[in-house]
């Protein structure tokens, strides 16, 4: 009974130690890099507004009028970031919502400000681009370069309707 | 008397089908904690409130699982509490994990008062003409659980020495002989049974279940209680959100009509009994 207590006691500590908990101000408000590479960041769902009879209820105030959720913005990062790195420096600083899935270079964004994949309809999701160019990794294997311009879009069409129509490749 | 259980099972069944499909399908916090408290009340009358307390820790439990684990997997919703490791525990996925956990406790609660209201006789009596080989295999299948725990039991405290302190091999061994008695109560049964002419003719059927103007009253309230949370539910008016953000629902007129209706609905078995004791109570001999 004692030694189970001990070893329940040792795994919760251990776990803890592994956690760092931050309250949200600490989190939002703990000071961006001073130095490092730096991108432009955008992040825009504007094809939601063309189809916003796809889109579920209840959402319609979370789209911002003009499509435009983060607009094109300077973010300063490590030498060694990923695209998923500029994102998730950029949604902290603006204190957007971010969810993903996966870990590693397996990350997966599943929605940005509240606005998730296939809430616009069954094709819809995020995609992100690098100057101009729509890289065919995840986003956090693709390595960034200094003054990069790194987007991050919304469709409702599987690519389509942001200029990256999916081939079936 | 009139207790519940002594209902008509035709209209037992429909009622805990409504009861059922409205807790299961209506995604409204109060609907849940009405289901959940109409449950609750008739379990405690039925069973005392030590008892209920007992088995009730248990189910809050799962309630617990499901409004912490709710929170790690999703992290939608407008109000981070919390940052762990960069990941925010929200508000409003806390919340939709605490509405979860209601309807399950909710429908478990329900279908633990369907369990001691509706036995085999009462299952045998609905499905006996329908499908009478499957509702006679049900109903023995039903019965073969509780039999099997109890030779169980009485096995294991009869071979309670049999093989020294060794607990493992004390319950196989009772496991084993149990499996066996159970196997040979069934040869037994089914040589029971062909002798008594079982299959020979169709079966004629015996029930003790009437169907009186008390049961067509409890039936007629029950469908007019449900038609009134149907509507509610249909029109839309008993929704609320959690994702983005909570919105509680709105108390139109037709969503208060529903509330109230579905009240009536869970708490009517609780409001039968209740009557029933108080006139026992009251019609006792007072010399």
């Amino acid at each position: 009974m004692k030694t189970k207590l001990l070893i329940l006691v040792l795994i919760v500590t251990s776990v803890l130690c592994g956690c760092s908990v931050q309250s949200p101000e600490d989190y939002y408000d703990s000071s961006p890099l001073k130095d490092g590479i730096e991108v432009i960041v955008s992040i825009n769902c504007s094809t939601v507004l063309n189809n916003m009879d796809m889109l579920e209820s209840g959402l319609e105030g979370y789209v911002p009028n003009d499509g435009v959720i983060l607009k094109p913005t300077y973010i300063t990062l490590n030498e060694n970031a990923t695209a998923y790195d500029a994102l998730s420096e950029a949604c902290r600083q603006n204190k957007l919502q971010l969810e993903y899935q996966g870990t590693g270079a397996d990350i997966y964004i599943e929605g940005i400000a509240n606005l998730y994949e296939f809430s616009c309809g069954q094709l819809s999701g995020w995609e992100y681009c690098v100057n101009d160019v729509f890289p065919s990794v995840g986003c956090n294997s693709y390595d960034l370069q200094d003054g990069d311009t790194v987007k991050f879009l919304y469709t409702c069409d599987l690519g389509a309707d942001i200029g990256n129509e999916f081939t079936g490749e | 008397m009139l207790r519940f259980n002594s209902f008509n099972p035709i209209a037992q069944l429909i009622y805990f089908t409504a009861v059922l499909l409205v807790s299961m399908f209506t995604w409204n916090y109060i609907i849940l904690l009405l289901s959940l408290l109409g449950a609750a009340a008739y379990c405690v009358l039925q069973k005392g409130f030590k008892v209920f307390l007992k088995s009730f820790f248990g189910y809050a439990l799962i309630f617990l699982l499901v409004t912490v684990t709710n929170p790690l997997f999703s992290h939608k919703g407008v109000t981070p509490l919390v940052f762990i490791n960069d990941i925010p525990i929200t508000l409003e996925s806390i919340v939709y994990g605490a509405v979860l956990g209601l309807m399950l406790l909710s429908v478990i609660l329900w279908f633990s008062v369907f369990n001691s209201v509706f036995d085999s006789e009462k299952l045998i009596y609905i499905f006996g003409r329908m499908l009478p080989r499957l509702a006679l295999l049900f109903s023995m299948v039903l019965h073969f659980v509780p039999k099997f725990i109890s030779v169980f039991k009485r096995t294991l405290s009869a071979q309670s020495d049999f093989y020294g302190k060794n607990k493992f091999r004390q319950y196989i061994g009772a496991f084993s002989s149990s499996v066996s008695v159970m196997l040979e109560g069934s040869v037994q049964t089914a040589d029971s049974m062909s002798s008594r002419g079982y299959g020979v003719k169709k079966r004629s059927f015996y029930s003790r279940f009437p169907f009186t103007k008390a049961d067509a009253l409890f039936l007629v309230l029950t469908l007019a209680l449900l038609t009134g949370v149907l509507t509610a539910q249909i029109t839309g008016q008993l929704d609320f959100m959690i994702y983005p953000r909570i919105i509680l629902c709105d108390f139109s007129p037709v969503s208060m009509l529903g509330i109230a209706d579905f009240g009536t609905l869970s708490f009517m078995p609780f409001i039968i009994e209740l009557k029933e004791e108080l006139v026992w109570k009251y019609s006792l001999s007072k010399i």
